[in-house]
């Protein structure tokens, strides 16, 4: 059986790094299964409410805001594109009013926590990350090192960071390197 | 100069070493550079910019123009920094800069007597004017001007340090911790509004850490500070100066969080750039002393009046035993105060014949000398002052008798205050003129996001101070959506005479026939004098910002803090206006000096800019690949054995591909997924081939154009489904496609329902070329990869071991090929399926060298043909265009200057010899002389392994006549010229037969 290869693989060493004392950021990955897109035109809304009704969702969330339910999330990436994860294989719902896209090997996933996670999110993202800003079950499209990248909050100080799989390991590497000063502690991939 | 032995604000249980030159100076903890230097007698500190004159220590913080050294030494050095804001630390050392052999004893102090060469704009009267013609003369001068000039000498070395970028985000924006910005970060904090206060010096306090330990003002800033603490909507930064104000509300810091320590420590940043978005903000940035301008002003031991009290009260160091103070204004009272209860002898002169009874009565209780209705003409001394030459003047500033000769060792001088409005005016443009203070102010209008309080906006007293703070801190709170009570407004406490309380306008003082009695500087950095603003007034020089860089007034380090002013005063006198009619330049960011590595951040060596990896680079890493940059990219150039360099390596693979079979990566292909009823309707429209009629399984070779009919780029595009196209392009050109087509979606054809979505990353990609492709495929895959289930230009979909992939047949070699699509987790492992598989066929991987060679030999276009200077008609693609529908370029490529049928077309070229072409030579005919810009360009060049030769594509006028011809390639850079015959650019198998085979 093939082995799905993260575009992380050689990153995630597990290990202590940088300033001495109390880790200020842990990072990690996880994998992602099943990352599908659906698109639509005028009256997506429509068109999407039975695949987000047979997922347990209800309207995808909104532009900040992403919705989960079970092991699946939603983002609304755009006005008419809603990204999908951990539903499986989509393409049925595929209609003239509905795309579907398989974007499971597009994006890798870099977990990001810790007391200085949210400063060292906003050393690399030109956006707000206090807790005021950007809490639990928000999410924002941004860039780091210039790549897009979409952020998750999935607690107090925990984040998923999703980011184009060939431009994983240099959005890693710079994360790694920022994360220095705070004491860095890799974990195992997920 | 003396160190005293009770009171200021250092500790005195942690002595530092601190060294300057070859001298040890007595440092504490809580010293600067400035004051250890002080503390140690060293009054000669450096050499001035142009003349070499001696320089000294002129004040106590950012505006000082004198006090430049080197810090630090090897990778830390730094050059230009000011000692006034260096702190001390153990271990630090400090060296004179910009003199040589020595600081006492310095050869380019010889410019001093040449100084009447040497005035405002001689470089371009000297070495420019003469020579209209040429800059030669010039440039050969500048070279010895530079190295006689100038500043420190920074190092060639890498900095060991890292420094790093931060955002914030926050209500309120309080700059300066001053007793007007403590009040203003009360008044907004109290509120409830998230408040930064960035302060920067090392403590909070602003000017009250010039007053005695244990003054009223400590206790009011120790309980703001308290207060400020306790409230968690509140963030202090200290050590953090904002440099710059910017549209948007964005503001510049930089936080230097190491500078104080020998080395960061436990991997901490040198310094950090913040980026602060503030909804709005308040500028309690403070006033800087003006200088006095008379002759000698700048020797050493000539000093701001309040850094003397500053150095006293706030360092224990008592400058000088013998001062003469000068002033125009109420403020050097209390400086001439302390300094004599501190042990000095104390004469003032004060400009003003009938200063107020109060001030004079404060002096002369500490047994202060005032002298009103008097000036200082002259300091004298050689390395620093010696003797203070006094005169009586008129309210002007004019000798009215003569000079009287008086010992001094230090001449503390105070010709007013001038508020900090640089902040203000980077955003708002320039400061208003307000006479009874003589300064210029912010000119604070309604829904301005920035404004002024304290001094910064001309308080007329404490009490002023703390009530415009609170003041513009509430207002901002409020505006932000905090309009909570702010609390009672903090009392007051006992100062001395308020800054510049008093103040007579007199800036000079002059003979009484208007003429300064020896050198007199209006800029101490950039010497300049007095005489050189009258010289640019009688060149004609009337507008303030020609006057600033004719004459170089108000540049360097300093940026005009301390010249301005004075140096408008004297261009309003020659002007015969005042001084709001002759303006003022506008400030710039920076306000102070910062490093370049703060703004960098971490974006430097590997992080220089981000880049991209194939789902297989690490195999071709581990396999001992030569990578290279492709953009973004890091590619597999060439995979060497043994010892061959990139030649030997590129020539083998491609021969190797054309004999048995090779394998490259090429999954930095631009791969777009275009979705939709309306797909091929897109297609249609934004490639110049016709798609309705491609069927699911095939895919087609398409151009497109931009709007003005140049090529912008071209690929391949497969219909997999009813409406799923996957699309590729070039791997330089796929970002601006898929902006080119969103943006085409989302404006002009919004009437079509069709989606594009990036699938670069999806998909891993490698082509497999050459004659035994098939029968390795066909061994590895399930797939019926015969000639006729799938001829060139048709997918399948195929599995190899457990993953699902796609096949495209297609060639970009020349050779039989496919293109193998598979999803971007399994790429490496499909490649290693392969690389295994293939032993027996003899499969190499090859690089991107040799994918070129191979590209060139067949005659394909790529980045080097299509650089936007070509239409499809130059590059032989015009047969691609389809006449029955518009397309993007469709009507603007018709263009007659397009259609030209002499513009240069594509061609190959045989060279000549053993010697290869460059990219970028120039074609001429063999007739005449090789000048301008030829008939023509080479494109791109390789040796062919296939020809044995060496071959260009290359575009040239009148290419398709001139087949058989033998022209020149010029290479004006390497000084090569070349031969070479004309001929088709399909150099190998032109009919196809090994693609199609």
């Amino acid at each position: 059986m093939a082995e799905m290869l993260s575009p992380l693989h050689t990153k995630a060493v597990p290990g202590r790094y940088g300033a001495a004392g109390n880790a200020g950021v842990t990072l990690s990955t996880r994998p992602i299964a099943n990352l599908w897109q659906i698109a639509g035109w005028q009256g997506f809304g429509d068109a999407a409410a039975p695949v987000l009704a047979a997922l347990g969702l209800t309207d995808g969330g909104s532009y900040r805001r992403s919705e989960q339910s079970g092991e699946v999330t939603a983002w609304r990436i755009a006005p008419d594109k809603i990204l999908i994860e951990g539903a499986g294989d989509l393409s049925a719902h595929t209609s003239d009013d509905l795309v579907t896209l398989d974007l499971g090997h597009a994006r890798a996933a870099i977990t990001l926590s810790g007391p200085a996670a949210r400063d060292l999110l906003m050393q690399l993202s030109a956006v707000d990350c206090t807790p005021s800003a950007f809490g639990l079950g928000e999410f924002m499209q941004t860039g780091i090192h210039h790549v897009g990248v979409l952020i998750q909050c999935t607690g107090p100080d925990n984040f998923d960071v999703l980011v184009p799989g060939t431009w994983a390991e240099t959005v890693w590497e710079v994360l790694h390197d920022n994360a220095l000063p705070h004491g860095l502690n890799i974990d195992e991939a997920a | 100069m003396k160190r005293l032995p009770t009171g200021g604000r250092i500790d005195r249980t942690a002595p530092l070493k601190v060294r300057f030159d070859s001298q040890d100076l007595p440092a504490f903890q809580g010293d600067t550079l400035s004051s250890a230097m002080l503390a140690g007698g060293v009054s000669l500190v450096g050499r001035s910019f142009k003349y070499h004159r001696p320089r000294g220590i002129y004040s106590a913080g950012v505006e000082e123009p004198g006090a430049i050294v080197h810090l630090r030494d090897g990778n830390r050095h730094e050059p230009n920094a000011r000692a006034t804001v260096t702190e001390a630390f153990d271990g630090l050392t400090a060296t004179s800069q910009n003199a040589w052999p020595s600081l006492g004893f310095d050869i380019g102090a010889v410019n001093n007597w040449l100084s009447p060469f040497f005035s405002a704009g001689f470089y371009y009267k000297t070495f420019i004017g003469p020579f209209k013609h040429s800059t030669k003369f010039w440039m050969t001068c500048e070279t010895f001007i530079r190295k006689a000039a100038g500043m420190g000498r920074a190092t060639y070395l890498d900095d060991p340090d890292h420094y790093e970028k931060c955002n914030a985000f926050c209500d309120v924006l309080v700059i300066g911790g001053g007793v007007a910005g403590l009040s203003a970060a009360l008044a907004a904090g109290r509120a409830g509004a998230q408040v930064m206060l960035v302060e920067q010096d090392v403590d909070l306090g602003g000017a009250v850490l010039s007053d005695p330990v244990s003054s009223d003002g400590d206790s009011w800033v120790a309980s703001a500070l308290s207060e400020l603490e306790a409230l968690n909507n509140v963030r202090i930064l200290t050590r953090t100066t904002a440099f710059g104000a910017y549209d948007g509300d964005a503001y510049g810091l930089i936080e230097r969080v190491s500078d104080h320590i020998k080395a960061p420590e436990n991997h901490q940043v040198r310094q950090r750039y913040w980026l602060v978005h503030a909804k709005r903000a308040v500028m309690a940035t403070g006033a800087i002393e003006r200088p006095l301008v008379f002759g000698g002003n700048d020797l050493p031991g000539v000093m701001l009046a309040g850094a003397t009290r500053t150095y006293l009260n706030r360092y224990a160091v008592l400058a000088a035993e013998n001062v003469v103070v000068a002033t125009n204004n109420d403020s050097a009272y209390q400086v001439a105060t302390d300094l004599a209860r501190a042990g000095a002898q104390v004469l003032l002169a004060d400009m003003r014949p009938d200063p107020s009874e109060e001030v004079v009565k404060l002096a002369q209780q500490a047994d202060v000398t005032v002298m009103p209705a008097h000036g200082v003409i002259q300091a004298r001394g050689g390395k620093k002052v010696t003797y203070a030459m006094l005169v009586p003047v008129d309210v002007t500033g004019r000798a009215q008798g003569s000079p009287q000769k008086f010992e001094a060792d230090l001449i503390a001088v105070s010709g007013g205050w001038t508020p900090v409005v640089h902040l203000w005016s980077q955003r708002y443009g320039k400061p208003v003129y307000q006479e009874d203070s003589a300064c210029f102010v912010p000119d604070a209008q309604e829904g301005q996001t920035l404004q002024g309080a304290g001094t910064a906006a001309a308080a007329e007293s404490l009490a002023d101070v703390i009530a415009q703070g609170f003041a513009r801190g509430a207002e901002a709170a409020t505006a932000v959506g905090h309009p909570d009570s702010v609390g009672i407004i903090p009392d007051a406490f006992a100062t001395g005479p308020f800054w510049q309380q008093g103040l007579h306008p007199a800036w000079a003082v002059l003979t009484p026939q208007g003429k300064t009695q020896g050198k007199a500087f209006v800029d101490f950095q950039h010497d300049v004098k007095i005489s050189d603003i009258d010289q640019a007034h009688l060149e004609g020089y009337v507008s303030v910002e020609h006057l600033k860089r004719y004459t170089t007034l108000g540049m360097a380090t300093d940026q005009g803090k301390l010249a301005n002013v004075n140096a408008l005063s004297r261009m309003a006198e020659l002007r015969g206006k005042d001084i709001p009619e002759v303006g003022t330049t506008t400030f710039r960011p920076p306000f102070t000096p910062i490093s370049v590595g703060a703004i960098v951040g971490h974006e430097h060596g590997r992080h220089f800019r981000p880049t991209r990896l194939s789902p297989i680079h690490h195999w071709h890493v581990e396999n001992g690949a030569k990578m290279t940059e492709a953009g973004a990219w890091i590619r597999p150039w060439y995979y060497p054995q043994g010892t061959e360099d990139l030649t030997a390596a590129y020539i083998r693979e491609a021969t190797h591909v054309r004999e048995h079979v090779g394998m490259v990566d090429v999954s930095t292909l631009g791969k777009i997924a275009v979705q939709g009823p309306d797909a091929a309707e897109f297609l249609n429209r934004i490639y110049v081939n016709g798609w309705k009629t491609l069927a699911v399984g095939r895919l087609r070779y398409g151009v497109m154009l931009r709007e003005d009919g140049f090529v912008m780029d071209d690929g391949a595009t497969a219909r997999l489904g009813e409406h799923d196209y996957f699309m590729s392009t070039t791997t330089a050109n796929a970002a601006k496609v898929l902006a080119f087509a969103e943006h085409l979606l989302q404006t002009a054809w919004k009437d079509l329902r069709v989606h594009v979505t990036t699938v670069t990353d999806q998909w891993a990609a490698i082509a497999v070329a050459g004659s035994k492709a098939r029968a390795l495929l066909t061994q590895v895959s399930d797939a019926d990869l015969s000639r006729e289930t799938l001829p060139n230009n048709h997918w399948t979909t195929a599995r190899i071991g457990d993953v699902d992939i796609r096949i495209h047949r297609m060639s970009y070699s020349g050779e039989l090929a496919y293109e193998l699509y598979i999803p971007a987790g399994f790429g490496r492992h499909v490649w290693e399926t392969l690389y295994a598989a293939g032993s027996e066929f003899d499969l190499r991987p090859y690089g991107t060298e040799s994918m070129g060679a191979l590209r060139i030999e067949k005659g394909h276009v790529a980045g080097p043909e299509l650089e936007g200077r070509t239409t499809m008609k130059d590059l032989g693609l015009e047969g691609f265009a389809s006449s029955k529908k518009p397309f993007v370029g469709s009507v603007l490529r018709k263009r007659e200057v397009l259609e030209d049928p002499a513009r240069p077309t594509l061609v190959g070229l045989e060279v000549e010899g053993d010697t290869g072409a460059k990219p970028g030579s120039l074609l001429f005919s063999l007739a005449g002389e090789a000048k301008g810009h030829g008939d023509g360009w080479v494109s791109s060049t390789t040796y062919s392994p296939a020809l044995g030769k060496n071959i260009a594509m290359g575009l040239l006028k009148n290419g398709k006549d001139r087949k058989g011809e033998v022209i020149r390639i010029v290479n004006f850079v390497g000084d090569q010229t070349l031969k070479a015959k004309v001929v088709s650019h399909h150099f190998f198998d032109p009919e196809g037969e090994r693609q199609n085979g």
